[in-house]
């Protein structure tokens, strides 16, 4: 069929249905703008991330208090506890010092004062907890047998409440090796790390025997006094060495110990 | 008896010995700054005091009381300066005075505080009490004890039943009055030189410091020699067991000395050619 034979309004015709029927009727544009809404109208998946971001942004101004509220809180706190504690510090201080002046001197109100007496304020003492334990080894450091018993008595106690620091104390006695401490302070220190369990303190015994033990008589003494006290004798040596023995056994641990 | 037995009895005598010599006073064991670590050998001198309140208006005590001072600081002052002629040291031997320390009894003296007092180096601790019975104003039956703690001894021999280390002494001993009167019985206190003695030897030999030890030991064997019985059977027991411990000491001394390699001191020329013991 010659298209230039036909009708040409007849063959527009035809040649426009056979074109549309090759590609289709055209869908009316009210079709198409109804589906583009309803696309839009519809609601659309969103990933996880999405969903993250969106619930972000809308807690961001209550995270935001709280770590604000957080953060205050945690240094309001600190800083109160430090302002607490060197509050508690200074009132210890106010108020153990009367009961030190009693034990330095050994009086109260110019009345000497007994051994009871004296023991009753190491124990009142000791109930400043860990801030006690240098002022009672001051006592035993000076000596007297009336001030040192009190001082004992006051460590034993300050052990119950607070252990850890009464053999710490202990433990930085024993270690000392500047002439610090008497030998009769460190043969107290012994006796009350036994007494007291301070295994923790085991280190400080290990070390303590060598210094007792290396060397013949002359040679032992020299270092102990040079090391510890001038004034140590041999028989300081052996009350020491015994002191050592009795504490080790206490503490169950004379068998782990090495002995040179 | 045998030797357990003689224990038994000398530990149940000396409880009752002690505690009807010491008065019903309340023990003033005080502080003293002058018991403090140091290098040189110390006697101790406690408080002089009255049993009782009333007496110390009693005008025959209070002589004694001074008359006891005098003696005591005397003798202990001679016997410092024969240590330092035995020494050849400045202070090595120093008196110490205890203001308003009175030991109870030998009770006080734990092994703790008697290891204590022989770490300080107090050979000797002396305490005096005065006493009397008080009737209608009147004081009579006066009477003096004086207490001694040797502390080397209480504490190297410490629970020896018959070597308690303290001993407390009423004089006049026979409990008359002596032929000076009662002031005049505390002119002459051997048994202090004794102690003191006794107390020095003891602890230097345990330093090891062998020819002052066997000095003071042999001065003490001998003094003790010359302290008066006691006024009773327990008392002259304990004064011959304390005897015999030093005559051992002694010769444990000069065989400890003779034995050890370091010493190069006089004991070997001594007993070179003889036996100590």
């Amino acid at each position: 069929l010659d298209p230039a034979h036909l009708d040409p309004t007849a063959a527009l015709d035809e040649r426009l249905t056979r074109l549309e029927e090759k590609v289709g009727k055209p869908v009316p544009i009210e079709e198409r703008l109804a589906a583009l809404e309803a696309a839009v109208s519809r609601p659309k998946g969103k990933n996880a991330w999405e969903k993250a971001q969106i619930i972000l942004q809308a807690l961001a101004p209550v995270l935001a208090g709280v770590v604000v509220a957080v953060a205050g809180y945690l240094l309001t706190g600190r800083i109160t506890n430090a302002l607490g504690q060197r509050q508690l510090e200074l009132g210890n201080i106010t108020q153990m010092r009367d009961i030190l002046v009693r034990l330095e001197t050994g009086k109260a109100d110019g009345k000497d004062l007994v051994q009871e007496e004296m023991n009753a304020n190491a124990t009142a003492l000791a109930a400043f907890g860990s801030y006690a334990a240098p002022s009672l080894i001051e006592l035993l450091r000076q000596g007297g047998d009336v001030k040192v018993r009190a001082a004992e008595t006051g460590l034993e106690s300050l052990a119950l409440s607070d252990p850890a620091a009464a053999c710490a104390q202990l433990g930085r006695v024993l270690a000392n090796r500047t002439q610090a401490f008497p030998w009769q302070a460190h043969l107290h220190v012994l006796r009350l790390a036994g007494t007291l369990a301070c295994r923790d303190q085991l280190g400080a015994l290990r070390a303590y025997r060598a210094l007792l033990t290396t060397g013949d008589d002359r040679t032992r003494l020299n270092a102990y006094k040079a090391a510890i006290d001038p004034a140590a004798e041999l028989d300081s040596l052996e009350q020491l060495a015994a002191e050592l023995d009795r504490a080790e056994k206490l503490l169950g641990k004379e068998a782990n110990i090495e002995r040179p | 008896l045998s030797g357990r037995e003689r224990g038994v009895r000398l530990a149940a005598g000396a409880c009752c010995w002690l505690a009807m010599a010491t008065p019903a006073a309340r023990a003033q064991l005080v502080d003293c700054a002058a018991i403090r670590y140091a290098s040189s050998y110390k006697i101790v001198i406690d408080d002089l005091f009255f049993a009782k309140p009333a007496l110390d208006a009693d005008a025959d005590l209070k002589l004694v009381m001074d008359r006891l001072r005098f003696t005591v600081n005397n003798q202990l002052t001679a016997l410092a300066l024969q240590m330092r002629d035995a020494t050849h040291q400045s202070t090595p031997l120093s008196l110490v005075s205890c203001p308003g320390r009175h030991p109870l009894d030998a009770s006080e003296f734990d092994r703790d505080r008697a290891q204590d007092l022989t770490d300080s180096k107090v050979v000797l601790e002396v305490w005096g009490t005065l006493d009397g019975s008080v009737r209608d104003g009147k004081v009579d039956a006066r009477e003096a004890r004086v207490g001694y703690a040797v502390m080397p001894l209480r504490f190297y021999e410490f629970g020896a039943v018959d070597l308690p280390g303290v001993y407390v002494l009423r004089y006049p001993r026979s409990g008359g009055a002596p032929a000076g009167g009662f002031t005049g019985l505390l002119e002459q206190l051997p048994e202090l030189d004794a102690y003191a003695a006794l107390g020095v030897g003891l602890k230097a030999a345990k330093a090891k410091d062998f020819d002052l030890a066997v000095q003071f030991l042999k001065r003490a064997e001998a003094l003790l020699g010359s302290v008066p019985k006691g006024a009773s059977a327990l008392d002259a027991a304990l004064q011959q067991a304390l005897a015999k411990y030093v005559q051992k000491k002694t010769c444990e001394t000069i065989e400890a000395a003779l034995a050890y390699p370091a010493y190069q001191g006089g004991l070997r020329l001594v007993y070179a050619t003889r036996k100590p013991c």
